[in-house]
């Protein structure tokens, strides 16, 4: 990845501790992005349709949306589905992340139109195998932009 | 001329006598035609109720029915049934002919020993009065004055503890009451008597049966509750729970990481120590940090280990279940092909009966003989060839199905304890999580059954599992 690729991953996370490994770990797979990390749901949707305290802001839409499951104020599910019933924002790409592996939880997810359900598992070196496949997909999603 | 004419006047007289002699014979004639007939109705009376009571009609149209077929039959003004109110002392007017319709079911009266009808409660036969104001033994409310009340026959319905009440009739005229009717009235008493205490019966049952359903209700919807928050219990302390371990496990590694890259950059710098900071440094960075880092990480994976043991549990009791026929022998061979190697190597014979087919979950009757199975083949006393033994056996109610071993048994003081999730019995020389019966327990209760366990140390244990029949329609819970 590039420094003049201008585009931001969405972080949305409540545990700090895990936004960080997060982070840690996409920048040990090179991603060099800028990483925006807000703490709950409805600040992510504030973010993503410019509302609130981002409503004077101008910032474009992100290349990836890192969404985790158990949220406060509105949940993933919850920013998940208001992402995907906007006719632009359902564009961004959507990575699900959740403590368990529930097929129930994973299957909604995917109803609801989520692109990549991770789990975040306790093994280190798995978790970083699923950071370093989100690396993969970036990388996979940035050709169409042709950037 | 004379002659003749006294003659004539002594025919004339045995005629009139004769004719006055036909004449008398023919009323009593009549009378007795009267009293056969009016007998006989009156049996067809009480053979008409008997049959309207033992046809279930509702009380209340029975005592109806009563008072008018009485009236109707003994020609009188009024007939009342009165009832006795539970504490004894009150009747009340539950029905009748002739009274003003406004004070049927209301109008109530003592049941005083000096009023007639009061009395009629104690008395084992029935009470009869001639004329009711002039009658030395009561001293009667004056509100039967008022209704013109004279003569009157009142009958005691008794009842099994205590009289249901009294049934009278009255007239406005003096009139003297015939055997007949007097038998009438007890008759269709004793009817009332029996109806109403088979009604009292069935009603005294029918509460019974609803205050226990009721309690059962109960008792189910809190266990469901229970059974509900417990459930959620599990499913979000185990998520909860994993949280904070993604942490510790994931900044372990992070500290990993940088011991490593610390280890690198100092070592090109011990050169430049004494040997004792060389020794310690040694020490602290290949001892002391990987050995706590060694720590943490098994602690993590062993709690990680555990939530993950709950979760399965609590998924379990989550788990939508679909019932379908299953064939048992089928899904046992598969479950002990899946065990052939362990089989083979521990010199087991198995021996399965025929089995009867269930209505069940098939992948939560795998588990069950899944678990059950492994554990007498994992169980097995190595001193001797093992022999595990599957029997079952259906009745109306439910299935049974026995696993017997000839394994190492379970102590009497552990056998409370193995259905319990992380409890495991007996030497710990088999790897396992202590969470294979506590699964079992689970589903078997989910399918409605129950679950126990027979054994005995060094000789072997017999698992015991029930199936309920029907399937047991759960709500399905949610989270």
């Amino acid at each position: 990845m590039s420094d003049t690729q201008p585009v931001t991953i969405l972080l949305v996370e409540d545990d700090p501790g895990h936004a960080r490994l997060i982070e840690k770990n996409l920048r040990r797979a090179n991603i060099t992005n800028t990483i925006k990390w807000v703490e709950d749901g409805q600040k992510a949707i504030d973010y993503l349709f410019k509302n609130g305290e981002y409503a004077n802001s101008e910032h474009g839409n992100p290349l990836l949306v890192l969404l985790d499951l158990n949220l406060p104020v509105l949940d993933g599910y919850q920013v998940l589905a208001r992402m995907k019933n906007d006719a632009h924002i359902k564009r961004i790409p959507v990575i699900m992340l959740t403590t368990t592996d529930d097929n129930q939880e994973i299957t909604r997810c995917y109803d609801l139109g989520c692109n990549v359900y991770i789990t975040k598992p306790v093994h280190y070196h798995q978790f970083s195998d699923a950071i370093r496949k989100i690396g993969l997909f970036l990388s996979v999603v940035r050709i169409p932009n042709g950037v | 001329m004379e002659l003749t004419s006294v003659h004539f006047t002594e025919e004339l007289v045995a005629l009139r006598q004769r004719i006055a002699d036909l004449e008398a014979s023919e009323a009593k004639r009549q009378r007795i035609e009267a009293e056969l007939r009016s007998r006989a109705y009156q049996q067809a009376m009480i053979a008409k109720l008997g049959q309207y009571a033992l046809a279930g009609a509702k009380l209340e149209s029975l005592l109806d029915e009563i008072t008018v077929l009485v009236t109707l039959t003994l020609k009188v003004d009024y007939c009342q049934i009165l009832e006795l109110l539970p504490d004894q002392d009150l009747l009340r007017l539950r029905a009748g002919s002739g009274w003003p319709s406004e004070l049927i079911g209301h109008a109530t009266l003592k049941a005083d020993p000096n009023s007639h009808l009061g009395f009629t409660l104690f008395s084992s036969t029935p009470v009869i009065i001639e004329d009711l104001r002039t009658d030395p033994r009561f001293n009667e409310s004056p509100q039967l004055y008022n209704h013109k009340v004279t003569s009157g026959v009142s009958v005691i319905i008794d009842g099994e503890q205590w009289p249901f009440g009294v049934l009278s009739v009255h007239t406005t005229q003096k009139r003297l009451f015939t055997q007949d009717d007097i038998h009438f009235l007890q008759a269709v008493a004793n009817i009332l008597a029996s109806t109403a205490e088979h009604r009292r019966t069935q009603l005294a049952l029918k509460e019974a049966n609803d205050k226990l359903e009721q309690r059962v209700e109960e008792r189910t919807a809190d266990l469901q509750a229970v059974n509900e928050e417990l459930r959620n219990f599990a499913y979000i302390v185990s998520h909860d729970l994993r949280a904070p371990l993604v942490n510790i496990k994931g900044f372990a590694g992070e500290l990993d990481f940088s011991l490593k890259a610390l280890t690198d950059t100092l070592h090109r710098l011990r050169p430049h120590l004494s040997r004792d900071e060389q020794t310690e440094l040694t020490h602290i960075l290949d001892e002391d940090v990987p050995e706590a880092l060694d720590f943490i990480n098994t602690s993590v994976n062993r709690m990680n280990n555990l939530i993950n043991a709950i979760l399965k549990l609590s998924r379990l009791g989550r788990r939508e279940l679909l019932h379908e026929s299953i064939a048992m022998n089928t899904l046992i061979q598969d479950t002990l092909a899946s065990l052939a190697h362990q089989i083979e190597q521990s010199q087991t014979t198995v021996t399965l009966g025929p089995l009867p087919d269930v209505i069940a979950d098939h992948t939560s009757m795998e588990q069950i003989m899944g678990n059950l199975l492994s554990n007498a083949v994992k169980y097995l006393d190595p001193s001797r060839p093992g022999q595990i033994d599957i029997q079952g056996e259906a009745n109306a109610k439910k299935i049974t199905f026995r696993i017997t071993d000839n394994g190492r048994g379970i102590a009497q003081a552990d056998m409370s304890k193995i259905f319990e999730i992380f409890r495991r019995a007996g030497k710990q020389d088999v790897p396992g999580e202590g969470m294979g019966l506590a699964y079992v327990r689970t589903l078997v209760r989910r399918h409605g059954g129950q679950i126990h366990c027979e054994s005995e140390i060094d000789v072997g244990s017999t698992f015991i599992f029930t199936l309920a029949q029907e399937p047991i329609e759960e709500a399905p819970p949610h989270v």
